[in-house]
């Protein structure tokens, strides 16, 4: 096995990883590995802004945002968290702007803000222009100037290595296994300190705006050496996926001015949310969605609304919002100066993740023991500052935040200690795994056990749950699990085998959809965007508390839970 | 509908040299490209290597050739090669192949690279915690920034083809976005770059590049801009430092 040495390594070059590689200092020896190219992370798919309380065009405040935050997370956020977050984002977007980054700007030269989902001024009176962006390309525009920084750093950067196992002692982590995905070959990085930055999970589901290569590795490597994941049930469902591909419409296009309307022609937001509209959180719009197609005011009766932006006009969506409008001429045919887009709700994003304190520090359990040298940001990660459902915007914020502070917190880490040897069985469970599928010479094909996991996740785990369902669903998950145990693989080749990887991938999501159901199942409340249909009220008594899940081996996932940082904004009732 | 995909294929390790396979897939002609190819890898051929991530036209991963022009299969669909003819499907040319429609990355990394791609900030404007820009100066590079490093444009170019040390397209656009930031301060070393003999005057304005962008980029116009800021001399702005570039009348 090929062995490399590092103070620091980074999984996932997307937002969080590379916002990571920024904040080491460079006397550290630094590699960053990536399964894709770093420019194709998912990062940049993010469309509509990251806010910040700038007030470049009104009156606004960090203290306001940190409190949308809060209520936006159905008070599940941990509030010490949220408030560090909304502090540091001026500074945060104004370090991303001397790193070039192309804002849009106003006439003053000063940067363009727009409103979003959830954020309001004055505590919830109306909505606020927050929202920082750059046209609508906002992630691809992060993503692209983070990277192009870590060039002129000539940061050492791992292309195509597809990370399948952390290397544990104790409770510390001293490197990773890597398979180089163009000839096979093992490699161990080993260091001082690891940082996870490896996104979500939306592949799990059927209909989901994330990539193809979003599936839950990160946490899923945690979750086998004994990590818990936590808050799992909470995933987002974006309420503007185009119909029926799922590609992202950004929340942007109702900041500009777009309205949802159903079969009816009716503005239905307005009864859902009367303060707020069109403009309140994700949650909240996705089951409203879902409540007007239930009531047979779907467009046509069928399953989808319309997002009209017909009324802005054509020179407005051209410079605000070009790349929107531009997916439905392209993949719908449709012309949004003119006529609505169908939408409806797509997987998009995982509030849950590996638990980690407000300098990535992975935690090991309810009382916030450290992992020592695992370090875990964004996406994959749980701070929490988007507790049960997140506001648009705040998941770039959160990834260039804590992005940062991991950074800065592994170097220290590593700056304080030697390379501690490594465990003899180092990389021996990964062998195992990719042996065994590589081992099996009849039983199912990787897709046919994907694509039944994407729809049992999509039917019964998705914006509306019940017990009835997701026990159905928890049966066909373990029989899907045992098959995986016989899966088969025809490419035996070493060279670019995108099967195997996908095998190794299809493991990431069992895992992680296993924590998500038996969390969504255990949590008997509705809350963010976990709403039971079972449990329709939030349950602040028994409930107001983070799940920690853990891998049981062959049995189902233990559960412990953690109390949520409350304190500085009053735990109240949720309406917009 | 049944349709016939001929894909070019590569694997060193069975044949020294490419060759072709063909599929009949029932399709729609609304399918992606990349739907076909993600249906042939998952049940028909689990060898075929292709990249992908985001399949809906933001990543880039998955630039090839189809039907002979240079596009991303996430954006390319069943329809746009009308008619029953097979469609032809082939890696992006000019750069080694290492693997059926994988392409090796690093020539086309390291040219873009060797612009120095990034900005380094000017301090120009201290008073505000930004550094200021006005709504034209954002404009002129605008269009530039939407580049997501696909390579259909690069590898298009027929100067490319017959000079691999020619920067291409791709590296020139991200020259232009960088020569043209208002805020950055070392502009003049990326124009000393792309100035010399493998730069900008390597450009002959083919046009290929433009109509491949997946992106909707100008990228002869990019290319023209660069040339027309070394050919005019570097004029800077007074007020803020900014290299001067006035957009043609008919852009």
């Amino acid at each position: 096995m090929n062995k490399h040495q590092y103070d620091v390594i980074v999984i996932g070059a997307g937002g969080a990883g590379l916002s990571a590689v920024a904040a080491i200092p460079k006397g550290l020896k630094v590699a960053v590995l990536s399964k894709l190219f770093p420019f194709r992370s998912h990062t940049g798919a993010a469309q509509g802004g990251i806010s910040a309380a700038l007030g470049n065009l009104e009156e606004d405040n960090p203290l306001w945002h940190a409190y949308d935050t809060v209520k936006g997370s159905d008070y599940l956020g941990d509030q010490d968290a949220i408030v560090q977050m909304c502090n540091d984002a001026p500074d945060a977007i104004f370090d991303l702007e001397r790193k070039g980054l192309p804002f849009s700007r106003l006439d003053n030269g000063k940067i363009s803000q727009r409103p979003f989902g959830g954020h309001t001024k004055h505590w919830g009176e109306s909505p606020v222009r927050r929202a920082c962006h750059s046209a609508d390309r906002t992630g691809h525009m992060i993503l692209h100037t983070l990277y192009q920084q870590a060039l002129r750093r000539e940061t050492n950067f791992f292309d195509e290595f597809q990370v399948v196992e952390i290397i544990t002692k104790e409770d510390s982590c001293c490197g990773v296994v890597a398979v180089k995905l163009s000839t096979g070959e093992r490699h161990i990085f080993h260091s001082k300190s690891v940082i996870l930055a490896t996104g979500g999970y939306g592949r799990c589901f059927k209909v989901t705006s994330n990539a193809l290569s979003l599936t839950g590795d990160g946490m899923a490597i945690c979750y086998q050496k004994g990590i818990p994941l936590q808050d799992m049930e909470f995933v987002q469902f974006h309420p503007t996926g185009l119909h029926p591909l799922g590609i992202l419409i950004t929340e942007g296009a109702r900041g500009e001015g777009g309205i949802l309307i159903n079969s009816s022609g009716e503005r239905f937001m307005e009864r859902y949310a009367p303060s707020i509209k069109d403009l309140a959180p994700r949650d909240i719009v996705s089951r409203s969605i879902y409540e007007e197609i239930k009531a047979g005011r779907g467009i046509g009766g069928k399953d989808f609304v319309h997002l009209d932006l017909t009324h802005l006009g054509r020179g407005l969506l051209d410079k605000k919002l070009p790349d929107v409008t531009g997916f439905a001429r392209t993949y719908l045919n449709i012309e949004p100066s003119r006529e609505p887009i169908p939408v409806k709700p797509t997987t998009h994003y995982a509030m849950g993740g590996i638990p980690t304190d407000i300098d990535g520090r992975v935690l090991l359990d309810s009382k916030g023991s450290v992992m020592d040298g695992l370090f875990a940001c964004g996406e994959c990660a749980c701070v929490s500052v988007h507790g049960a459902n997140r506001l648009g915007t705040n998941s770039l914020l959160d990834l260039v935040v804590f992005g940062k502070r991991a950074g800065q917190k592994a170097s220290l880490y590593a700056d304080s200690m030697e390379l501690s040897e490594l465990p003899s069985d180092s990389g021996e469970s990964s062998e195992s795994l990719l042996q065994g599928i590589r081992g099996n010479s009849r039983g199912p094909k990787v897709y046919e056990i994907r694509n039944k996991m994407q729809e049992i996740m999509m039917d019964y785990c998705s914006v509306f749950r019940n017990k009835k369902g997701m026990e159905k669903c928890v049966s066909l998950l373990a029989e899907l699990k045992d098959d995986f145990k016989k899966i088969t693989i025809s490419d035996k080749s070493n060279f670019y085998n995108y099967e195997m990887m996908a095998a190794f991938e299809l493991s990431c999501m069992l895992d992680v959809s296993e924590a998500t159901l038996h969390g969504a199942l255990i949590r008997k409340e509705s809350r963010g965007a976990h709403s039971r249909e079972d449990y329709p009220e939030r349950d602040d008594k028994n409930w107001l508390k983070h799940s920690l899940c853990y891998k049981n081996k062959n049995e189902n996932p233990r559960f412990d839970f953690k109390s949520v940082d409350l304190g500085k904004f009053e735990v109240k009732e949720r309406v917009y | 509908m049944l349709r016939i995909f001929r894909i070019q294929r590569f694997h060193p390790e069975k044949k020294p040299k490419s060759w072709v396979d063909e599929y009949t897939i029932d399709v729609d002609e609304n399918d992606k490209i990349l739907d076909v190819l993600l249906k042939i890898r998952d049940e028909i051929d689990t060898t075929l290597g292709f990249r992908s991530s985001c399949a809906h036209g933001v990543c880039g991963s998955d630039g090839m050739m189809i039907d002979g022009i240079n596009r991303l299969a996430c954006q390319t669909f069943v329809a746009d090669v009308p008619g029953k003819k097979p469609i032809n499907i082939a890696p992006l040319k000019g750069v080694p192949v290492e693997k059926d429609l994988i392409v090796e990355m690093d020539p086309l990394l390291d040219k873009v690279k060797s612009v120095n791609p990034w900005v380094v900030a000017k301090e120009h404007n201290s008073g505000e915690k930004e550094l200021l820009m006005s709504p034209e100066d954002f404009e002129k590079i605008e269009d530039m920034t939407k580049c997501i490093w696909c390579s259909c444009c690069t590898t298009s170019c027929p100067s490319l083809w017959s000079d691999s040390d020619y920067l291409g397209p791709q590296a020139l656009v991200m020259a232009a976005r960088f020569i043209l930031d208002s805020r950055n301060e070392e502009a003049e070393k990326i124009i000393e770059k792309v100035g010399g003999h493998d730069g900008v005057f390597r450009c002959h304005t083919i046009g290929n590049c433009t109509d491949a962008c997946p992106r909707d980029i100008d990228v002869t116009g990019a290319i023209a801009a660069v040339k027309k800021v070394i050919l005019q001399g570097i004029e800077k702005d007074e007020k803020n430092g900014t290299i001067i570039w006035e957009q043609d009348e008919e852009k």
